[in-house]
């Protein structure tokens, strides 16, 4: 029994964890499904989108989840805007090309925040900023909880997007075959822009998420998303989005299990080791095959 | 091969000179040199190969620790660690190839990372291995022939001869047989099968290599530094740093990488002295440009232009 | 454009032959890069010490000005930057923060014989064994652990800690946190506490639950926890809601940062942590000094702004009574200084394996209503120390 409270607090807390991982995730997948470009500037607007939570609190004193209102619309403006400017003039060139020139977008945006908002770690102080909610033996933590919450809905309304619109539709048709969806009359490159914007307002909305349980730095912080990013959909399967959340909450669960009962200090190894066991035996990731594509 | 030999001493003879006319500016010419070899070599897998590794740092700090650690607690001389460290490099790469050369374009180069990841927290948390997080000094070293190692002049020399024997091999490797195996690779593998290639022998070949040469470089670093941490030496910036050389070079060339690493760590040193702390920020609008305005690297687009205009004679003449 | 585009060049090549009037000092300091946040404060607390050194008269009547050079927070940068200061002369080089920077700047300034004087970095192996050439007015990982530890000795004495004996420590895989750790835990054996809990964490770990409900069963009476600037937040707040209590919660590094109250608000009252300086400390114009900071950048200054005027202060009294800008010279004089700052007094000594170490005191902060407060050692203390932490529930 006692044994078991404290496994069953690490799997509930692992589960949400896993969450939050698997909003971090979905931006990138989504986005490589798509157009096949890994970004590596997604943990970057991760930051971003933690450091707009800060903004809107510090001049208007907004809880973080309001200021999502802003970071969305925003999100999707600057992703379309960072699309057209430079990933649409590369699209010939060879792949990494696209992948190179994230490089350089994760420089600028880390570097640009250092210049506007200082290195001093940031953050903004909510209310619920320590709350648990007890369920029986167990406590959830309030904001892992609503992180948790903004993940379903999320990837709920992706869901409805990609399969209930015209758009959705438009978008499945270009990551299964771009000349046919081109040869039926969708505008593919359009499409390539929205779904960037969409990535990266995917990014922010998690950045904002984040912000009440953590800090934002400029610099370092987003290779660490970015990575996270990388982990979670290569366990799902890269350009899958269901099974981003699969991958999330098994890299949740993974790390804080092994932080539990192995050596904490090789926490994100843990992750990492089940990231190259998986691309060794299942390459299309965990559930790539039992979830439709995209 | 005549022709790049002859640049290749060409530079050698400039490099010669360059103690000479620059001494305040050395440590930035080792940088430079280092970064030239780190990407050529990177450039044998990732360039004339066409596997994308993101984690080559993991076989720089494998080089310096090996130079490090064999001094402080085995006495072993530098260069006896370097070649120790070149078989471990190799060793590695081999079993890294073999369990991730299945895998295909951006999952290998996912993979990579992964690796390289994983060999810095054994870095970090390993202490009894490597000193552990606080890190290792390189406090004596053995003086060969009077030759002072802790010389800045002397690391010039190692981190020059390392440039110059990465771009001879590269030289040498895209003449034979082998270039032609690994452009074969590069281009379509089941081709390459069907003309009696093995792909995975062609690219485990091509990645001990690299990254043999690449722990060669990490070993003179190490000298150089002479402090080494593994947060710093393992660190995923630096696989990205000299990949990137690479590409803004031009990958699949012999000069490329080169080139790359006078631009990338020329540049940066001067953006680093005329804009503090928006240095890094001018550092990727610099790598913007480089891709929007010549995708196929610096060298690549010399290289097409050149041959395009090579054709246009042709077909007036 | 041309020529501002071959000024850059040469500067950066270290060909600038600009006439130099002044008095020059070398500066490697961290303006970009991950420890950019302590790189400007370290720059604030410099250009303060400057600007009042000059103001004074400057070094034997003649102004002394700053040569900084960015090390984009990591070595190489440091060691071109400090190649490019030689070759402009300057007499000695103040720098740099982190352990991984300054340590082979340290290296290479004693091969080539040029006086450095640390800024920021604390690892204790800087200056053990050091050498002739490298100084450091500032505490070393050896001097921070002992104050924890003789800040845990001394509340043992008070009513409710008689029975402390139990210690759980958590610390990031980074140099400093590690060597501090490693450090607290030789003092902790031979002071005879016990180490009940003992994890460390990779940089960028956001979820700190795990280790913090291991230690929930150890039931500890001290944390110990070394973060990097900006995980305290995150831990201090997880602490709460695992409900993880402890007599004495010590936080290093991000405590001590002036927003850290503000960000973890009122979670953040009873952490104590380990500084070199603070406003109200009972130095003679601490206070003074602390205003004048305050005065330049509008917001509180933390030690890290003392620190960089410190090691202006120490470098302009070695430059005056040097009389001369010879590096042998200024590094003779370094080492028979004998000075009374705001900040500390300085006097750098051999002694336990450290050379040229200043034995500075190291002062213990407690956060009360929000604020840093300077609570130990008890003769430099603001007020009375809050003690024991009441458990979270109970607060």
């Amino acid at each position: 029994m006692s044994e078991l409270v404290p496994l069953l607090q690490n799997i509930s807390n692992g589960l949400l964890i896993g969450g939050v991982y698997a909003l971090i995730g979905v931006g990138l997948t989504l986005v490589f499904g798509v157009m096949g470009t890994i970004n590596f500037a997604h943990g970057d607007f991760v930051v971003l989108g933690m450091y707009s939570a800060v903004l809107f609190n510090a001049v208007f004193g907004w809880d973080p989840y309001i200021s999502l209102l802003i970071a969305v619309p925003v999100g999707v403006l600057v992703g379309i805007a960072v699309e057209r400017g430079i990933l649409a003039r590369i699209a010939d060139a060879p792949p990494e090309s696209a992948m190179l020139a994230t490089l350089g977008i994760s420089l600028i945006i880390g570097n640009g925040l250092l210049l506007t908002f200082g290195g001093e770690p940031k953050s903004v102080q909510v209310s619920y900023a320590s709350s648990t909610l007890p369920i029986g033996p167990v406590n959830i933590s309030i904001v892992l909880l609503l992180a948790g919450l903004a993940t379903v809905l999320v990837i709920l309304g992706l869901y409805m997007l990609l399969n209930r619109t015209e758009i959705g539709r438009a978008i499945r048709g270009t990551a299964e075959n771009r000349l046919g969806a081109e040869l039926v009359g969708i505008n593919t490159k359009r499409i390539h822009s929205i779904v960037f914007g969409i990535g990266v307002s995917l990014a922010m909305t998690a950045g904002v998420t984040l912000i009440p349980m953590l800090f934002a730095t400029p610099s370092a912080t987003g290779a660490i998303f970015t990575l996270k990013a990388f982990v979670v959909t290569v366990l799902g399967g890269l350009g899958n989005i269901g099974a981003a959340i699969g991958g999330g909450v098994l890299l949740g669960l993974v790390e804080v299990l092994g932080a539990s009962y192995l050596d904490a200090a090789y926490r994100d190894a843990y992750g990492l080791i089940a990231f190259l066991l998986i691309l060794l035996l299942r390459p299309e990731g965990l559930f790539g095959s039992t979830v439709k594509r995209v | 091969m005549i022709r790049h030999f002859t640049v290749l001493g060409i530079a050698v003879l400039a490099g010669l000179a360059y103690p000479h006319l620059f001494p305040n500016a050395l440590t930035i010419a080792i940088s430079v040199l280092l970064f030239a070899g780190w990407a050529t070599s990177w450039d044998i897998l990732g360039g004339w190969a066409g596997q994308l590794s993101l984690g080559h740092a993991g076989f720089v700090g494998l080089g310096a620790y090996f130079v490090a650690i064999g001094q402080s607690d085995y006495g072993l001389a530098p260069w006896w660690a370097m070649m120790l460290a070149m078989i471990a490099a190799a060793a590695l790469a081999f079993a890294w190839g073999r369990i991730t050369f299945g895998l295909r374009g951006p999952y290998f180069t996912l993979s990579t990372i992964a690796v390289a990841e994983i060999l810095r927290m054994i870095a970090i948390n390993e202490g009894w291995l490597t000193g552990g997080a606080t890190g290792v000094f390189i406090a004596t070293l053995p003086e060969p022939f009077g030759i002072d190692l802790f010389s800045r002049v002397v690391h010039f020399h190692m981190a020059l001869a390392f440039s110059v024997l990465t771009v001879a091999i590269v030289i040498i490797i895209s003449q034979s047989r082998f270039g032609y195996q690994l452009r074969a690779v590069r281009e379509d593998e089941s081709s390459a099968m069907a003309a009696g290639i093995n792909p995975v022998v062609v690219k485990l070949k091509a990645f001990m290599l690299s990254a043999a040469l690449v722990a060669l470089g990490g070993g003179i670093y190490g000298i150089f530094l002479s402090f080494l941490e593994p947060h710093i030496l393992f660190y995923l910036f630096l696989s990205i740093q000299i990949a990137l050389t690479a590409i803004i070079g031009g990958r699949g060339t012999i000069w490329g990488p080169s080139i790359g690493a006078l631009l990338l760590i020329g540049s940066g040193e001067i953006f680093r002295a005329a804009f503090a702390q928006a240095n890094l920020l001018i550092y990727g609008l610099l790598i913007l440009v480089v891709i929007l305005f010549l995708p196929r690297g610096i060298f690549g687009e010399i290289q097409r232009r050149a041959v395009r205009r090579r054709y246009a004679r042709s077909t007036q003449g | 454009m041309k020529t501002a585009v071959v000024a850059v060049i040469v500067a950066a090549l270290g060909l600038s032959t600009a006439a130099h009037a002044d008095v020059e000092i070398g500066v490697v300091n961290s303006l970009s890069g991950p420890f950019a946040a302590f790189g400007e404060r370290y720059r604030t607390g410099m250009e303060l010490a400057v600007e009042e050194i000059n103001a004074a008269g400057g070094i034997n009547g003649e102004p002394l000005a700053l040569v900084v050079q960015d090390d984009r927070s990591e070595a190489q940068s440091a060691l071109a930057a400090v190649e490019q200061l030689s070759g402009q002369d300057v007499p000695m080089i103040i720098g740099s923060y982190a352990s991984s920077i300054t340590g082979p700047m340290a290296q290479l300034m004693t091969r080539q014989e040029i006086p450095l004087l640390v800024l920021g970095s604390a690892d204790d192996s800087i200056t053990k064994p050091g050498s002739d050439w490298v100084f450091r007015a500032k505490h070393n990982s050896t001097i921070v652990a002992n104050t924890y530890f003789d800040f845990f000795d001394w509340l043992k004495t008070k009513e409710g800690g008689e029975e402390m004996t139990t210690v759980a420590m958590l610390y990031g895989n980074g140099a400093w946190p590690t060597s501090l750790a490693e450090r607290g835990k030789e003092i902790a054996a031979e002071r005879g506490y016990e180490v009940v809990g003992d994890q460390a964490y990779d940089q960028g770990v956001t979820d700190f639950r795990p280790m913090l409900n291991r230690f929930l069963s150890a039931e500890p009476d001290i944390l110990y926890i070394v973060s990097y600037a900006e995980d305290g937040v995150a831990i201090t707040r997880q602490m709460r809601e695992v409900g993880l209590s402890a007599k004495v919660i010590a936080i290093d590094t991000s405590a001590a940062l002036p927003s850290f109250p503000e960000q973890v608000g009122d979670l953040a009252n009873y952490v104590a942590t380990v500084v070199s300086w603070s406003k109200d400390v009972q130095y003679e114009g601490a206070l003074d000094l602390s205003e004048r900071l305050k005065a330049k950048t509008g917001s509180d200054p933390s030690f890290y702004e003392a620190e960089g005027y410190l090691a202006v202060r120490v470098a302009a009294d070695a430059l005056t009574r040097a009389g001369s800008t010879d590096r042998t010279a200024v590094r003779d004089a370094l080492a028979s200084t004998d000075l009374q700052t705001p900040v500390s007094t300085v006097k750098f000594e051999e002694y336990d394996g450290f050379k040229n170490q200043n034995p500075i005191r190291s002062l213990v902060l407690q956060i009360q209503d929000g604020q840093h407060v300077t609570v130990f050692p008890e003769d430099l203390a603001a007020a009375p120390v809050l003690f024991p932490a009441p458990a979270w529930d109970a607060r």
